[in-house]
């Protein structure tokens, strides 16, 4: 229990503390900015480093794992805007692209469709479920569905790697629309719409306004435990849609697929200006944040880095987007 | 120990000492150069309104506030401010409205936190159990503090505070509005253990509004109104009444708007509404264009009604009934059914912070500016314009984000959002708490000028200034019933707060002491 | 108005209802453990004599020390994902160093723990100092950490030195010196978290950090350590599985974060922190551990064993609502 604060007498803070006050503009500028200037930055480095980054073939790899990475990454941030967290999507992108090297085309191509489909509305709903109506922590409840998910999908292919893909889920990965590949093509529109339907629609503001702030949003009016589920279910079928296109241009299905998707897509977000205390930030700040998760593990790759500095970086990236997302907000309530 | 011998003012110099104390928030002047003296071994009662500047006086000597200029003196030694542990150490303990308790420890741990007595190998829970043990006994209690904290009842869980206290061997204890959770049996324990403090020579300062309370309990009683010392006076020789008007008799200001009012058909009807353990038997009615008040004492239910009304507690019997229809159970629906509540918290149920004043005034009533649920981002700024402008909001600028707006100003916007749902009754809850007074006055027009349109309005406040200026009627609740429904023509202060004050007397005999062994 | 009497204060048969309430997830916990020798034993009498049983003491280490650590982080206020790669780290690190250098096996251990502390105090500081939420900063550690296994080797390493096998296999009598060592630890573990100032300000902390620091009590200090000690009990339990398989393996400590949080988790440990006993979490490893010894003799696959730990996690979860912190 706290001391009892009469909400009407909040005093002004007692000390100014102007060195204080110009911290926390830097943090707040690198909260928006860090992002893209990092990414820039990179950019640039490789330019002159490691000019074969810019190579048409590689350049291709980077768009393909941007697209993947990306979609997984809109889903997050809706999740991220409700003030939660979803742990489960690698599981769902891993199951998803077992589920789809399992059919070789045909008709029952839309079967399995409907089946990843239905897989992934059903991880959402359990999540949501557990976090609105169980009132689970959301890291908690989605790790647990992640345990039981990626458990599931082990027992059930009995921890082989799995085959290869089949040709229409090539096809997606490989074709592409006036020399667009089609992944991205994908991320770009569902990257549209997301943003459309978040800053434009009323189930958009409702997002927004859980986030910010619950208590007020019911207050208001706002079905919030409804909101939340739809996050989740919304997170859920992106992670399915990143899983295909996953699957699609590796050309092969990896049991293992994606077991970095969990970090990857949060510290994209993150350092994407998305705030993990919720209510804050944007789909392009964390399209942004996979830009620069996806050219920062690929520039390892092209300067001959040993491919444990991939894992080193995404984690670093992490820790660091976390890091000026909590000073922000301490600093923004003037904490000390 | 024999009681002690009445007191002597000026033959005893004072166990605490407030010297010219003031202080300021953002232009409110809380403590106004407040001036009292506490004696060892009394219980002084500390009585004045909402917003007379007690509170603020305890987190200062909680050390949680710092004095603008003055001094706080205990026992010779002066501060010019407290930190919590240089008041630790002075002897000063407070007990808060809201317990400051780890429920999942037990009496013992909580008693001696951050403290806790040693044996031979590590920490020895006998000892903390036993050293309890005998803090409780001098307080005259058996309770087991084995027990775990979040088994306790609410009296026993302020036993423990103030065991706190006694284990920080503090000196004067602040007993910040004790009684409002207390039962009478409860009160009867309370007192008995507030009169065994007394006579280990310990002062007690107990704020409080029943004045009934202080008359039995306390030896001496100061009065503060609006920031400033008012009296100091032996309990004995003063009387209720003078108090009262002490604590509210004030010239009357030019804050409200003119009335006329003209109620029409009956828009609002509560019968027999019950909600456990907090409101009982509850019937109002509120007509079209009327402005009804609810007053009463701090938890006297009438947050609880308000919240009851659009479905945020949970009603066990009754019927609402908006122009006979019945109400739904949630905000959302009870303001399309033409039912609004303003919050009594602003920062965490009125407003979004974060978000512009436009997404905050357009958040309950989306479905407006949308089309096939796209929003229209020319219609909110059209509505954001309009309302900014109708209700005077400072800032005019829409986009601006709301929580760098000033209290006065929020508090516009949380009304406006409502208001412009064209609501068929609005209840407020505190409508101008933490609202500087020239927002105040233009929040009383547009209360004035909505119950004009025929809107009802039931407003409740802890502000009787603000009742007495603007309502038509004054329905008073006191401990979660309705005490008084008074026609503005009948309606004072003092009829307000006598209506308001439990009357029932507790034994004032204190609990005997234990025999010693 | 309802009149609430004044309970007369309860006599010790009440209160003692009282204790077995807030204890009963613990004993709740110590009765299925018994309910599952029961089951092994009628599955197989090979199963209920005392190799086995030993045998699961000795499985029940590596769990056991995580948790530990967990538990003192969790019932600060925090939770630690990071634990699991710190183990790989280290336990990698130790064999790499013993098996490329002549420095001393003995400092090569210790440089492991200190390791594992630093590890932790960094954790803790970002935590505490600037405010980061603690799944999110360990998580980012636990991405950090995997990267630094990977960059100490991508394969099996080379086998440990003979003495090695002897802190897995020494046995006093009819136990494991290691597991009487374990025993020894727990022991520690709970009067630390029970007999010691440090300790009860830990369940201070994660009860509430405000009523904590108002009792003049080191909010940050205290969380700080919790998360030190994680990470040495972390890399005890890193190189205790470099002696267990004798050679580095690259997936070492794989997902003890998860068993370790679901230990303490179903040994009563609030995960909001301040409550929770050390001796359910006891009870708790040791049922995970025999319910492992009962599937494998059934030769259910370790993935599907994951499957069922989790499907009864999420059942346990949703059932049992816990007491949030709204």
């Amino acid at each position: 229990m706290t001391i009892a604060t009469n909400a009407a007498q909040t005093p002004a803070t007692e000390q100014t503390a102007p060195r204080r006050h110009r911290a926390a503009r830097v943090v707040d500028w690198l909260s928006r900015y860090s992002a893209i200037s990092t990414t820039a930055l990179l950019l640039v480095l490789a330019a002159v480093l490691t000019p074969s980054f810019y190579d048409g073939g590689n350049l291709r790899t980077v768009i393909l794992q941007t697209s993947a990475l990306g979609i997984v990454v809109l889903g997050q941030t809706v999740v991220l805007l409700v003030r939660g967290i979803d742990m489960s999507v690698s599981a769902i992108v891993a199951i998803t692209g077992v589920a789809a090297a399992s059919n070789k085309g045909g008709e029952s191509l839309w079967l399995t469709l409907g089946l990843v489909i239905l897989i992934g509305i059903v991880v959402g709903v359990v999540n949501g479920l557990l976090i609105t109506w169980r009132k689970v922590p959301p890291f908690i409840a989605t790790f647990i569905v992640f345990i039981v998910a990626s458990g599931g999908l082990l027992a059930y292919t009995r921890g082989q790697t799995s085959g290869s893909a089949p040709a229409w889920l090539r096809n997606l990965g490989s074709g592409s629309i006036s020399g667009l590949p089609l992944p991205f093509i994908v991320w770009i529109v569902m990257g549209a719409v997301l943003l459309f339907v978040l800053k434009r629609t009323i189930w958009g503001r409702h997002v927004y306004s859980v986030g910010a702030a619950p208590e007020a949003s019911r207050h208001a009016g706002v079905p919030v435990a409804l909101v939340t589920l739809s996050a989740y279910v919304l997170c859920a079928l992106c992670a399915v849609v990143g899983g295909l296109v996953y699957s699609g241009y590796l050309g092969y299905v990896d049991r293992n697929l994606g077991t970095n998707i969990n970090l990857n897509s949060i510290a994209a977000a993150i350092v994407g200006g998305v705030a993990f205390s919720g209510g804050r930030g944007s789909v392009v700040g964390a399209a942004v944040g996979a830009v620069l998760l996806t050219v920062l593990t690929n520039i390892v790759v092209v300067a001959n880095l040993p491919i444990y500095w991939q894992l080193i970086a995404q984690g670093m990236v992490l820790i660091f987007a976390v890091t000026i997302s909590g000073l922000r907000d301490r600093w923004a309530r003037n904490l000390p | 120990m024999s009681s002690p011998a009445p007191f002597d003012e000026h033959a005893v110099t004072p166990l605490l000492e407030v010297r010219d104390v003031s202080k300021s928030f953002a232009g409110v002047q809380a403590l106004d150069h407040v001036d009292f003296a506490v004696l060892s071994g009394e219980i002084h009662a500390l009585v004045g309104e909402n917003g007379a500047g007690k509170s603020t006086l305890v987190k200062m000597f909680a050390g949680a506030y710092v004095p603008d200029s003055g001094a706080i003196v205990v026992d010779g030694a002066s501060y010019s401010a407290l930190t919590p542990q240089t008041a630790r150490k002075a002897g000063i303990a407070v007990v808060h409205q809201e317990f400051n308790l780890l429920m999942d420890m037990t009496v013992a741990e909580n008693v001696f936190l951050g403290a806790l007595p040693k044996g031979r190998f590590g920490l020895s829970p006998a000892k903390a159990v036993r050293r309890a043990r005998e803090l409780l006994d001098r307080l005259g209690s058996d309770l087991d503090p084995r027990r775990y904290v979040s088994e306790l009842s609410v009296v026993e869980q302020q036993l423990v505070e103030i065991a706190k206290a006694l284990a920080a061997d503090a000196r004067i204890i602040i007993m910040d509005e004790p009684s409002t959770v207390l039962s009478p049996e409860e009160l009867i324990v309370l007192y008995g253990v507030l009169h065994r403090l007394r006579q280990e020579g310990r002062s007690i300062i107990y704020i409080s509004h029943r004045l009934s309370e202080v008359f039995e309990l306390a030896q001496r009683v100061t009065v503060l109104k609006d920031g400033r010392f008012v009296s100091s006076d032996v309990t004995s020789e003063v009387t209720e009444d003078e108090l009262i008007r002490r604590m509210v008799g004030r010239p009357v200001n030019e804050l409200f708007p003119h009335r006329t009012s003209a109620p029409g058909a009956p828009a609002l009807e509560v019968i027999g509404l019950e909600v456990a353990k907090k409101l009982f038997d509850i019937s109002l009615t509120v007509r079209a264009g009327e402005i009804v008040g609810l007053a009463g004492l701090g938890g006297s239910g009438r947050t609880t009604l308000a919240r009851a009304l659009v479905g945020l507690e949970r009603v066990s019997s009754g019927t609402i009934t908006l122009e006979g229809a019945q109400l739904p159970h949630s905000p959302g629906a009870c303001a399309r059914a033409g039912l609004v509540m303003v919050p009594e918290d602003r920062k965490a149920h009125g407003i979004v912070a974060g978000h512009s004043v436009t997404d905050n005034l357009s958040l309950p009533s989306l479905g407006r500016f949308a089309s096939l649920s796209v929003l229209s981002p020319r219609r909110q700024d059209e509505m954001a314009k309009r309302l900014v402008e109708r209700f005077g909001v400072r800032p005019a600028r829409p986009k601006v984000a709301i929580e760098n707006l000033s209290g006065g100003n929020q508090q516009k916007v949380v009304l406006a959002k409502w208001f412009d749902m064209s609501p068929k009754v609005v209840v407020l809850d505190e409508p101008t708490r933490g609202v500087d007074v020239g927002a105040k006055s233009e929040i009383y027009s547009i209360i004035e000028e909505l119950s004009g349109t025929g809107v009802g309005v039931l407003m409740a406040s802890s502000d009787l200034t603000e009742l007495l200026g603007t309502c038509d009627r004054i329905i008073v609740l006191r401990e979660g019933a309705v005490a008084a429904d008074l026609p503005r023509s009948e309606a004072t202060e003092e009829s307000i707060l006598r209506a308001a004050t439990p009357t029932r007397s507790v034994a004032s005999e204190p609990a005997p002491a234990k025999e010693p062994a | 108005m309802t009149s609430t009497t004044i309970q007369k204060s309860p006599r010790r048969l009440e209160i003692s209802a009282a204790r077995l309430r807030r204890h009963g997830p613990v004993i709740f916990v110590y009765a299925l453990v018994v309910v599952l020798y029961i089951v092994a034993c009628s599955l197989s009498p090979a199963l209920g004599q005392w190799s086995n049983l030993s045998e699961i003491l000795r499985q029940s280490i590596v769990l056991g020390l995580v948790t530990i650590g967990q538990v003192y982080v969790l019932l600060g206020g925090g939770i630690d994902m990071s634990v699991g790669m710190t183990a790989r780290v280290v336990g990698l690190g130790v064999a790499v160093t013993m098996g490329s250098t002549s420095i001393p096996p003995f400092l090569v251990i210790i440089g492991g723990l200190v390791a594992g502390a630093v590890v932790g105090l960094i954790n803790g500081l970002f935590i505490t100092r600037i405010g980061a939420a603690p799944f999110i900063v360990t998580l980012g550690m636990m991405g950090v950490l995997s990267g630094v296994a990977l960059a100490i080797t991508d394969g099996p390493t080379d086998v440990v030195p003979d003495f090695f096998f002897t802190i897995y296999d020494a046995t006093l009598g009819p136990l494991p010196i290691a597991v009487i060592a374990m025993a020894v630890l727990w022991a520690v573990a709970w009067f630390v978290l029970n007999r010691t100032s440090f300790g009860r300000n830990v369940y201070a902390v994660g009860g509430s950090a405000s009523v904590a620091r108002l009792a003049a009590i080191r909010v940050h200090r205290t969380q700080v350590w919790t998360y030190a000690a994680a990470g040495v009990l972390a890399a005890i339990a890193g190189i205790f599985l470099l002696a267990r398989s004798g050679v580095g393996d690259p997936t070492l400590g794989q997902g003890l974060e998860f068993s370790s949080i679901v230990a303490a988790a179903i040994g009563g440990v609030s995960l909001y922190g301040g409550r929770g006993s050390i001796v359910g979490a006891l009870g708790a490893v040791l049922l995970v551990t025999m319910s492992g010894n009962i599937f494998d003799f059934l030769h259910v696959s370790g993935y599907f064993q994951q499957l069922v730990l989790g499907i009864i996690v999420l059942i346990g979860v949703s059932v049992y609502r816990t007491r949030g912190r709204q």
